[in-house]
């Protein structure tokens, strides 16, 4: 029996934000799913692949016309040189539509990079692409408006990112990373259109004007709900990786869904450590009692007790420091310490918080539990001033992989180096980051690569700045509706749901046929017009 | 088999090809006659009874009953060779080209963890690749040197820079005699006594010596040399040369034999392990015969190359060897004067390390180096508006962040001087329209 055609047609409901971001500030954001229908980056993945084979971690070319390869000229021997050719016919939607181009590549990177919002993504671009860090600190502290970062940004330059031409992109590594496909595929490094200059990133304002370079586009629509219907400005025959089956998609906090998590681990929880701060865990010694009192317990179910920072299954992983946990036994007590805990205000957040203070106070410890939202939650988990000031001495949170080959740094750079952003606590030891760097430079060499990551692991679990708490999948939710059909989980990108996919199982009389998309864009206009 | 050319039909003798001009030489290259072929490190031009020696001898082996695996390890047509480049039979091996026989020693080399091997960046792509595979398979350690670039680099130089990366745990020396992307010809007998005094055995791509220069293989001093057959020495596509050195000759190259495993097809014992290496002037084993056993493979491909060869003979390889530099170096010469010797990435102060590949910068703004767009076009646009084949070649370039991309021309035999100013002349005009 041979799977049904997808049918077009009908109103997929989903639960989630009704607030879209701008791409930039779609990592570890949980409407990235939708994102990735409205804005194209660079490389994606198939969704269609089955789970666990190479196609489903496999980076395929989006934007891109093709992977570039020392085979194709894209790359060369010394593996720090990108070529990136667009592939033509990929418009925004605009007005007439705009063909998207090299140069809106190098705006939404730098965008990515500004004072203005810090995405948690950072730590993977900055070590990599060459200039771009330095692009990023030479943001002057005075800069406040929008035309005040356009100007930033026109009148300086990515040493290491530049365009041939409007097709054509130059990517300079500061050394090789057999991740960089990887790493441009995340949905946060999407191009950014002209019109953006308008507006800061990720605000209120673009919001509100957020243009489209994928198969849907959000639409104005009543307080409380996300719609997206049709971009007319997309055409199927310059995009490889996403259907369109649906005419609209809508978003409201109200609509109900179930868990499926994916087949693979993250590291959720993990508990942050201060040292930073002027607070009790700056002791290395408080650190190791906080180590030994966590309990690693968690729902029953596919949650594993995480005693290594690289969960199973990923790049680096070591076993025998399962087999034999880091020693905290000599470890003594935390009376009358107390501790404030951070932790984001969600279902699994709370419950791991909690879990925390009942550990803590088995040694002693008093505890205070500080709830975030997502948007302040963000904040003090990419910004050091807060750690610095004392308002946290251990942060509960989450991290899962952004691609699933050939990704031994994608745990222990952002939760261990003390330079990340997305590790506001830093290390107790500076061996840890001379590690991470060794091993970063080595990337291509994986054997050195990996075994410098190892020891770095070894190192900053015996340092306790980073506490392990489970393992456990992603949280995914999709939606209950049994019309739906075509749903897949993107293994990459941390596990996000593929909605490009998806189509409804619907009744004849309420859905047409699939129909081929139209070749030229105004036709594609008119079409929406009167449908 | 008999692979002589029949004799004119009038009967009339032609003078030996020795003796007769380039202009009647270039006669017999199956060429177009507007073409201006400058690509030759890409691939050659077949003569034309090369062309009729595969065509002939394909016919004659195809539908018989003949016995064909005898003729596959080609023993009268590698002898035949194996004289021309100064070795025996037993050393010579007909590959399918340069890069298989760089493949099928290196994964022959025996090598260990931590084991080092010191190459360069500039080497061809199949070479890095095989050492990768080296790398993961048994954690053999690939340390990689940048080499200078530009119209003043000396060999001194050169030689400093691999001995500065020579370690205790440095085992093999590999690199190209010409490297494909700036043509600088490595000073190959230096780097080889540098090998000696280390005690390492080298590994050479040498795809563009063949047919290009009048090489004695043993007194390089290498150990291993592998040969396209297809580009200078004008062979069919899909043939090599892989010298594989099977005897101690001390003034050449005083180390003993390299452990090697050979990477067979068909021929080798089944039972027990052929002789050890020889530590004299005769050999103890036919590793030729080893590497070359494919069981039913192209006769008429070993023919065809073999009739090359001979052609090569019969022309006079030392006399191939001063015209294909000699219009080097006049093209060197028009190259420098119209773009500037800064413009050169190819060696041109020491004599030592021309060779006739050129590669150069064709634009004004130093920029465009690392714009392969521009210098792709600019390629392209001399082949289709102009019939002008040449290439473009991309490499590292020491203490530049930047992947440079340049244009490359080769000179051959078959090319000429009136030739080579008209396209040094159209691509000064080009680049001009282009910068």
């Amino acid at each position: 029996m041979t799977d049904p055609q997808p049918r077009a047609g009908g109103d997929l409901r989903l639960p989630g934000d009704p607030e879209l971001p701008e791409p930039l500030a779609t990592h570890g954001h949980p409407m990235t799913a939708v994102a990735r229908l409205c804005g194209r980056q660079l490389f994606t993945y198939r969704g269609d692949a089955t789970p666990g084979s190479w196609q489903a971690v496999a980076p395929v070319p989006d934007l891109a016309s093709a992977i570039p390869s020392i085979y194709n000229a894209g790359l060369g021997a010394r593996g720090t040189s990108y070529v990136i050719r667009l592939r033509p016919n990929v418009f925004w939607d605009t007005e007439p539509p705009r063909a998207v181009v090299a140069q809106d590549v190098i705006r939404g990177l730098k965008r990515l990079c500004t004072p203005f919002h810090t995405s948690t993504a950072l730590p993977y671009l900055l070590s990599t692409i060459r200039g771009l860090a330095e692009y990023r600190d030479g943001h002057p502290e005075s800069l406040r408006t929008p035309a005040d970062l356009a100007e930033y940004a026109a009148a300086h330059e990515i040493a290491g990112v530049f365009a041939l031409d409007d097709e054509t992109l130059v990517v300079e590594l500061s050394h090789p990373a057999l991740d960089l496909v990887d790493i441009l595929a995340m949905p946060c490094v999407s191009p950014a259109p002209v019109e953006y200059d308008a507006y800061l990133p990720d605000s209120p304002e673009v919001r509100r004007n957020l243009r489209s370079t994928g198969p849907y586009r959000p639409m104005p629509g009543p307080a409380g709900r996300l719609v997206l219907a049709h971009n007319p400005a997309w055409r199927a025959e310059s995009e490889p990786v996403r259907g369109r089956h649906l005419d609209t998609i809508t978003i409201t906090r109200d609509a109900t869904g179930t868990d499926r998590p994916p087949a693979f681990l993250g590291l959720d929880p993990y508990l942050a450590l201060n040292t930073r701060g002027p607070g009790p865990l700056r002791s290395r010694e408080l650190r190791r009692a906080v180590a030994r009192a966590v309990a690693r317990s968690g729902p029953s179910g596919t949650a594993r007790p995480a005693h290594t920072i690289v969960p199973p299954g990923h790049d680096g992983h070591q076993e025998s420091t399962v087999d034999r946990p880091v020693d905290f036994t000599d470890a003594g007590r935390a009376d009358g310490v107390e501790l404030t805990v951070a932790h984001p205000d969600t279902r699994r957040g709370g419950a791991a918080a909690r879990q925390v203070a009942l550990d803590l106070a088995k040694i002693g410890a008093k505890v205070h539990l500080r709830p975030l939202a997502q948007p302040a939650y963000a904040v003090l988990m990419t910004r050091r001033e807060h750690a610095e000031a004392g308002e946290w001495d251990i942060a509960v949170g989450s991290w899962h992989a952004d691609w699933l080959h050939a990704n031994g740094r994608a745990f222990l750079l952002p939760l261990c180096h003390s330079g990340s952003v997305t590790n506001p606590g830093g290390n107790g030891d500076p061996r840890v980051d001379e590690l991470i760097d060794e091993a970063l430079a080595a990337q291509d060499d994986p054997t050195r690569s990996t075994a410098a990551l190892r020891e770095a692991e070894r190192r900053a679990l015996a340092d306790a700045a980073i506490i392990p708490v489970l393992f456990r999948p992603p949280p995914v939710e999709v939606p209950r509706d049994p019309a739906v059909r075509g749903l897949t989980t993107l293994s990459a990108l941390g596990g996000a749901l593929d909605l490009a996919g998806v189509w409804l199982d619907l009744p004849d009389t309420s859905i047409g046929t699939t129909k081929p998309a139209a070749a030229d864009p105004a036709e594609l206009e008119s079409t929406e017009a009167r449908s | 088999m008999d692979l002589t050319v029949a004799a004119p039909p009038n009967g009339t003798r032609k003078p030996p090809l020795r003796e007769q001009s380039w202009a009647r030489i270039r006669e017999l290259f199956a060429l177009a006659p507007d073409a201006t072929h400058l690509n030759t490190g890409t691939v050659g031009a077949m003569p034309r009874e090369v062309l009729d020696t595969a065509d002939r001898v394909t016919r004659e082996w195809t539908g018989g009953l003949l016995d064909v695996y005898p003729p596959t390890l080609y023993p009268e047509h590698r002898a035949t060779i194996a004289k021309a480049y100064g070795i025996d039979q037993d050393e010579l091996v007909i590959s399918h080209n340069a890069t298989e026989g760089m493949a099928r020693v290196i994964h022959g080399l025996d090598l260990r963890a931590g084991d080092e091997v010191l190459t360069t960046s500039h080497e061809c792509y199949s070479v890095l690749s095989n050492f990768n595979l080296l790398r993961n398979r048994h954690g053999v350690v690939i340390r990689t040197i940048t080499p200078p670039t530009g119209f003043d680099v000396r060999a001194e130089e050169v030689v400093a820079l691999f001995e500065q990366s020579i370690t205790p745990r440095t085992k093999v020396l590999a690199f190209a005699g010409i490297t494909l992307f700036t043509g600088m010809m490595l000073p190959i007998r230096a780097l080889c006594e540098l090998a000696h005094r280390h005690g390492l055995t080298t590994v050479i791509d040498g795809a563009l010596l063949a047919g290009m220069l009048d090489c004695d293989f043993r007194a390089t001093g290498a150990d291993f040399i592998s040969c396209s057959g297809s580009k200078f020495q004008c062979g069919p596509l899909g043939t090599g040369l892989l010298y594989v050195r099977n005897k101690v000759h001390p003034e050449h190259n005083p180390l003993p034999l390299p452990e090697f495993w050979p990477i067979i097809s068909t021929w080798y014992p089944m039972q027990g392990a052929p002789p050890p290496r020889t530590t004299t002037s005769v050999e103890s084993c036919n590793i030729g015969d080893y590497l070359q056993s494919a069981g039913s493979a192209s006769i008429a491909r070993g023919a065809a190359l073999a009739r090359a060869c001979e052609l090569w003979d019969e022309i006079g390889r030392d006399r191939i060897e001063r015209r294909v530099f000699e219009l080097a170096e006049h093209a060197r010469g028009r190259l420098a004067e119209r773009f500037g010797t800064a413009a050169m990435y190819s060696p041109g102060s020491d004599p030592g390390l021309r060779s006739p590949l050129i590669a150069f910068h064709p634009f004004t703004d130093p920029r465009d180096a690392w714009n392969v767009k521009k210098v792709a076009e600019f390629v392209a646009r001399l082949e289709s508006e102009h019939r002008i084949w040449t290439r473009w070649t991309e490499f590292d370039v020491p203490g530049s962040p930047h992947q440079h991309y340049a244009a490359r021309i080769c000179t051959h035999i078959f090319n000429d001087h009136t030739e080579i100013d008209r396209a040094v002349d159209v691509m000064g005009r080009l680049a001009a329209a282009m910068s």
